[in-house]
């Protein structure tokens, strides 16, 4: 599935990447403790956070996640959205939470570990 | 000299004790027009052999294994349960003491009884003897435990001390620990709010308060002082530190702002939300910091509405 | 949801129980930050976490939170364990990954 194509069922606010929402979805993954996602993080992956600060895109970046979404209406700290925008991460943010977003995630085919 | 004593509450309570605090009240029932066939079912659903028949909520009869049994061994077609119920069992009332319960139904060696309302003969419970001291025990439990809080209670307290006003006061110092032991004051200051009998909610709110403030003090300031105060009024918590100082505090109080070190977030804080959330439970909040001297909050929680 | 039930789907290994597998939850919440746990998880709800130090349970403890699930595998530390006990909660660990973990319970119907 791609960014797109989820953004048809679940509608969600685009906060940068719009122009590479035809990437595809691998897996789902959810975590907010950096240490988890580096070792656990995968290519291609969506995954669901309640951090906002730089190290979130730094990470998403560095294991080439498709994207990273927001939970709970979450705001990037202006810097990491400087970084998400020129190094190009699509953000996506949500008010649900990353139990309620999970569930829908899977529901639509996105498995995940 | 202890165990005679003992027996005495125990006794005094069983006295004191109605049917309906042990009763069960969530089961199935019958209804005059229902089947034999339908009789086991409702045992094993409601796991327990006595089967009340109710019309308009008012008991008609019982059913028990006994007459299951005689129904099967009759071979006869299916009836319906009218023809085989009881209509002269013993029941009970809910508001009798359980100590006369036990003795109707010893002397009648009934096993399970209903429990019906006195007048109106509405059904509102069943009490099974095989079960009874378990659930008198689970109740003296209950019982015990009321009675502590009972014993601890604020308002008893103040209730009880002759002066124009009490105040209770609380201090605790928060000794510069690894931010990973923290929460040790706000789990006491917890333990002494629910000892003080103080409503649950508001116990909910200081703790979540004390506790991010104290995690404050371990991450960024080397530990501090917590004064709390509880009057029938509110209880009212002073956080005060020689730390660094907050040089912007407002922007400190914007939602996600944070500054801090990975370290910190590694351990499940430093989201930016600590300073909202303790706002957030507060019905007063003031903080006042000063580069270089410390900071200080006050945080008050109204126990009376205004 | 009863914790029997939340058992059996996460597949959890059980290191304190302290209630019966009978009594339930009516909720879950799904978070690795603790300040997000006293903000938005409610009372006598399940909390899923990865973090897996003492203030793990210490957030629980002021949120009113009985019963835990560390995910991924990951072992609560001694001192929140030995915390857990001494404040009466259930103390569970499963093998799924949040995300997995999330998925699973909200497909048998437990809301947030």
């Amino acid at each position: 599935m791609t960014v797109k194509e989820l953004l048809a069922e679940i509608p969600m606010e685009i906060i940068c990447g719009e122009e590479y929402l035809d990437r595809e979805i691998k897996r789902g993954f959810s975590s907010d403790m950096m240490s988890n996602v580096i070792a656990r993080g995968g290519e291609g992956d969506i995954w669901l956070t309640f951090q906002t600060h730089l190290n979130v895109v730094a990470i998403g970046l560095m294991k080439k996640m498709t994207a990273v979404i927001l939970v709970q209406n979450r705001k990037l700290i202006p810097r990491a959205l400087e970084k998400a925008e020129s190094e190009g991460l699509i953000v996506l943010e949500t008010s649900l939470s990353a139990f309620e977003l999970g569930g829908r995630l899977y529901k639509l085919g996105i498995s995940g570990d | 000299m202890g165990k005679i004593k003992i027996v005495d509450r125990i006794q005094e309570m069983l006295y004191e004790l109605e049917v309906r605090s042990i009763m069960w009240t969530d089961f199935y029932t019958l209804h005059p027009h229902d089947m034999m066939s339908k009789v086991r079912k409702v045992m094993q659903r409601n796991r327990n052999t006595l089967v009340p028949i109710v019309l308009d909520k008012k008991l008609i009869g019982t059913l028990t294994i006994d007459n299951y049994i005689k129904w099967l061994n009759s071979k006869e077609k299916d009836k319906p349960v009218t023809r085989y119920m009881n209509v002269d069992s013993v029941t009970l009332h809910p508001q009798e003491p359980v100590i006369s319960a036990l003795r109707k139904m010893s002397d009648s060696k009934s096993i399970r009884v209903a429990v019906v309302e006195p007048e109106s003969n509405e059904l509102v419970g069943v009490i099974c003897r095989c079960n009874l001291f378990e659930d008198i025990l689970t109740q003296f439990d209950i019982v015990y435990k009321d009675e502590q809080v009972r014993h601890y209670r604020a308002s008893h307290i103040f209730e009880d001390v002759q002066a124009d006003a009490v105040n209770i006061s609380l201090l605790f110092h928060v000794a510069d620990t690894p931010m990973e032991f923290g929460g040790e004051i706000a789990s006491s200051i917890r333990t002494a709010l629910q000892n003080l009998g103080v409503n649950s909610d508001m116990i909910r709110r200081a703790g979540i308060a004390s506790y991010e403030a104290e995690m404050n003090l371990l991450a960024y300031a080397g530990g501090g002082e917590f004064q709390v105060d509880v009057n029938p009024k509110h209880i009212k918590i002073v956080i005060s530190d020689r730390g660094p100082g907050i040089p912007d505090v407002k922007q400190a109080m914007e939602p996600g702002y944070s500054t801090a070190p990975d370290w910190v977030r590694e351990l499940g804080f430093g989201a930016g939300m600590g300073l909202n959330n303790i706002d957030d439970c507060s019905d007063i909040f003031k903080i006042r910091s000063e580069v270089g001297v410390g900071t200080k909050l006050v945080i008050v929680i109204d126990l009376e509405e205004p | 949801m009863t914790i029997e039930k939340i058992i059996s789907i996460l597949d959890c290994k059980i290191l304190n129980l302290d209630v019966s597998t009978d009594s339930s939850v009516d909720s879950v919440y799904a978070t690795d930050l603790m300040s997000d746990v006293l903000a938005n998880c409610k009372k006598g709800s399940l909390l899923l976490t990865i973090l897996s130090n003492l203030q793990s349970v210490r957030a629980a403890e002021m949120t009113e939170v009985q019963v835990v699930c560390y995910v991924s595998g990951r072992q609560p530390k001694p001192e929140a364990l030995a915390h857990g006990k001494k404040k009466q909660m259930t103390i569970l660990t499963t093998d799924y990954s949040m995300y997995r973990a999330c998925s699973l319970l909200h497909d048998a119907g437990l809301k947030e």
